[in-house]
């Protein structure tokens, strides 16, 4: 069960307030019995020393002619101890001539003689000296001393100490009552702590809630001139500390986003560049080769075909960053449409034919689903990649297989393409970031089949915002790429 | 009868050629390397077809085209841009700021004077 720090703190209280009473009352009603049962044995003793001569007199003189007179001299000093339970007369023999006691109830009869049965009178009635025997009851006995000197008689006196269970219980009634008020004080006064402490907890945590949620605009204000202000003097602190941080953190981002809008603004700007004065190099080259401007010679021909060559791949270069700037900058526009992509593949293919002349490939054609419904432009330019792809990468002399298809996987339907060719495995840890920008498996790659690497990121670009999903596995010397689009049904 | 086609851009060698290419497949053709320029020849020749670069400097394509479209004297000569933008987003634009036809960088002479052609061949067939 949850125990909010309130409630442990007041049962805490509440148990050390009763524990500390407990202990308190104990030694409290302890001392006071102790105290209490010396003050009677005391107050016996001396009520004893003054009145057992008199009682002696009395009995002496007075017993046998004028009893009553006697009786109204003990009764007179049974009133000045409270104590005092009951007095006897009884001779060195043990015979009892006189118990008030039993007098007073009317039970004592004089006509037949009566021996005391508490062994302690009978141990110490011939004995010159006061005897206390202290039990349930405190027993003295005092020897009387006729005014012949002789030890006839002695005066047994016996004090209840019924007043200390009295005592005793009114020290622990106190004691409780008094332990009972405190708890009840002290559970209030606890509470009342416990909430002051635990409020300012309260506000703390729905502090470090808001941070935990984000907000960073706090401000607690907690004034207690204790630990709890100083912790929430370091909240307050460590929340501005991290607005501060955040703050930073956004204008660097700024910054950065800002510098690579330039970067990508600068790669369009370049680009665009760059194209001009190959339009005019493109179009002079192509008019020479034509031989618009006088016939050439097979050298000549030959010189201006690589000439030409080299000009069309750095402005399918030049393309492709100006398409990767474009949709960083712009992200990619479709204008989605039902066409027959097969169509495409073939115009690429045709298009290759030189390069798959040169490497001595075999293209096998799969087509399974001609129809989807994507952009028509976008999808070019991803076969087209996938394709020159496929080539760059190809052993010479071996097989690419290139397939269309159409899956129904539940309720979903999609186009997939898919093209393998054999040639170098691409390692597993690598599959993934040939998708990325400016990325080739190694650096020497780029060297042996040249190309910037871009087509597979522009590829992706495109795939994505079709909601689309484009991969690639490797494996054996088999590499496989793949293209997957969403199709609606009704289409 | 010839007709005459100017061409405005900035770049020299592409003027050149474009030159080169549209005198041979029989057009005559005036060359400007600014938008001034090019409106000072279209108010003093009559100009047949317009070939116009966005990127010019100070007043750029699309500038020069809507004051083109603005004058009632201009606005009759058909404009077609040429332009290195990969964008048919640009495309969109041209065409509804009223161009004719959208020639993209780098093109062949083949292209070229396909194109030169095929909008001579259109406007004579609505009688434009």
């Amino acid at each position: 069960m949850r125990m909010s720090f309130q409630r442990k703190l007041t049962i805490l209280l509440a148990g050390i307030i009763i524990v500390v009473f407990s202990i308190m009352g104990i030694f409290m009603a302890s001392s006071r019995i102790s105290e209490l049962r010396n003050e009677i044995v005391n107050s016996a003793e001396m009520f004893v020393m003054l009145s057992s001569d008199r009682i002696g007199d009395a009995f002496f003189r007075y017993y046998k002619n004028a009893f009553f007179k006697f009786r109204s001299i003990v009764m007179s000093h049974k009133e000045l101890n409270r104590d005092l339970k009951n007095i006897q007369v009884v001779d060195l023999r043990g015979r009892i001539f006189y118990d008030m006691e039993q007098y007073e109830k009317g039970f004592f009869d004089t006509s037949r003689p009566k021996y005391t049965s508490d062994k302690f009178v009978l141990a110490n009635v011939k004995k010159m000296e006061v005897n206390i025997h202290k039990d349930n009851n405190v027993c003295i006995i005092a020897p009387y001393i006729d005014e012949y000197g002789v030890h006839n008689y002695s005066i047994v006196y016996y004090f209840s100490l019924g007043r200390l269970n009295q005592e005793l219980a009114s020290v622990i009634v106190s004691s409780v009552a008094m332990a009972l008020a405190t708890v009840g004080l002290g559970i209030m006064l606890s509470v009342v702590i416990a909430r002051r402490i635990t409020g300012h907890l309260k506000i703390l945590s729905a502090g470090a809630k808001r941070i935990a949620q984000g907000d960073f605009n706090l401000n607690i204000d907690i004034k207690t001139g204790d630990e709890i202000e100083d912790l929430a003097r370091a909240f307050n602190f460590m929340s501005e500390r991290i607005r501060e941080n955040i703050r930073e953190l956004n204008n660097l981002i700024e910054e950065l986003k800002q510098r690579d809008l330039q970067k990508t603004q600068f790669l369009a700007n370049i680009s665009h560049e760059l194209r001009t004065p190959l339009t005019a190099s493109l179009g002079y080259v192509d008019y020479l080769e034509k031989g618009k401007m006088g016939s050439l010679n097979d050298d000549q021909r030959h010189g201006l075909g690589i000439i030409r060559r080299n000009l069309e791949r750095l402005n399918r270069e030049i393309h492709s960053l100006l398409l990767i700037s474009k949709y960083t900058l712009e992200g990619v526009k479709l204008n989605p449409e039902r066409f027959d992509i097969t169509e495409s593949i073939e115009a690429i293919i045709h298009d290759f034919t030189p390069e798959i002349n040169r490497k001595g490939l075999f293209i096998e054609k799969q087509y399974k689903e001609k129809k989807v419904y994507a952009d028509r432009n976008g999808i070019h330019t991803v076969v087209e990649n996938l394709i020159s792809n496929g080539i760059k990468f190809a052993d010479f002399g071996t097989k690419i297989t290139i397939r269309t298809d159409h899956i129904s996987e539940g309720d979903k339907e999609t186009f997939q393409f898919k093209i393998s060719n054999h040639g170098p495995t691409i390692p597993l840890d690598q599959i993934e970031k040939i998708f990325e920008p400016f990325h080739q498996v190694d650096a020497t790659t780029s060297r042996r089949h040249g190309g910037i690497g871009l087509g597979l990121s522009i590829a992706r670009n495109i795939i994505e915002a079709h909601g689309g999903r484009i991969w690639a596995e490797s494996k054996d010397g088999i590499t496989n790429f793949y293209f997957s689009i969403p199709q609606r049904r009704d289409l | 009868m010839n007709k005459n086609i100017l061409v405005v851009d900035d770049e020299d060698d592409i003027l050149d050629f474009v030159e080169r290419v549209l005198k041979d497949a029989g057009y005559i053709v005036f060359k400007a390397k600014d938008a001034k320029e090019g409106l000072a020849i279209l108010r003093s020749e009559k100009i047949d077809l317009l070939l116009l670069d966005i990127m010019l400097p100070e007043i750029d394509g699309w500038q020069m085209m809507q004051m083109i479209k603005s004058d009632e004297e201009l606005k009759k000569v058909p404009v077609a841009m040429l332009t290195a933008r990969v964008d048919a987003y640009d495309k969109i634009i041209g065409l509804k700021e009223g161009a004719v036809d959208y020639i993209c960088k780098p093109f062949t002479a083949d292209e070229l004077c396909k194109r030169v052609n095929d909008i001579f061949y259109y406007m004579e067939k609505n009688n434009l």
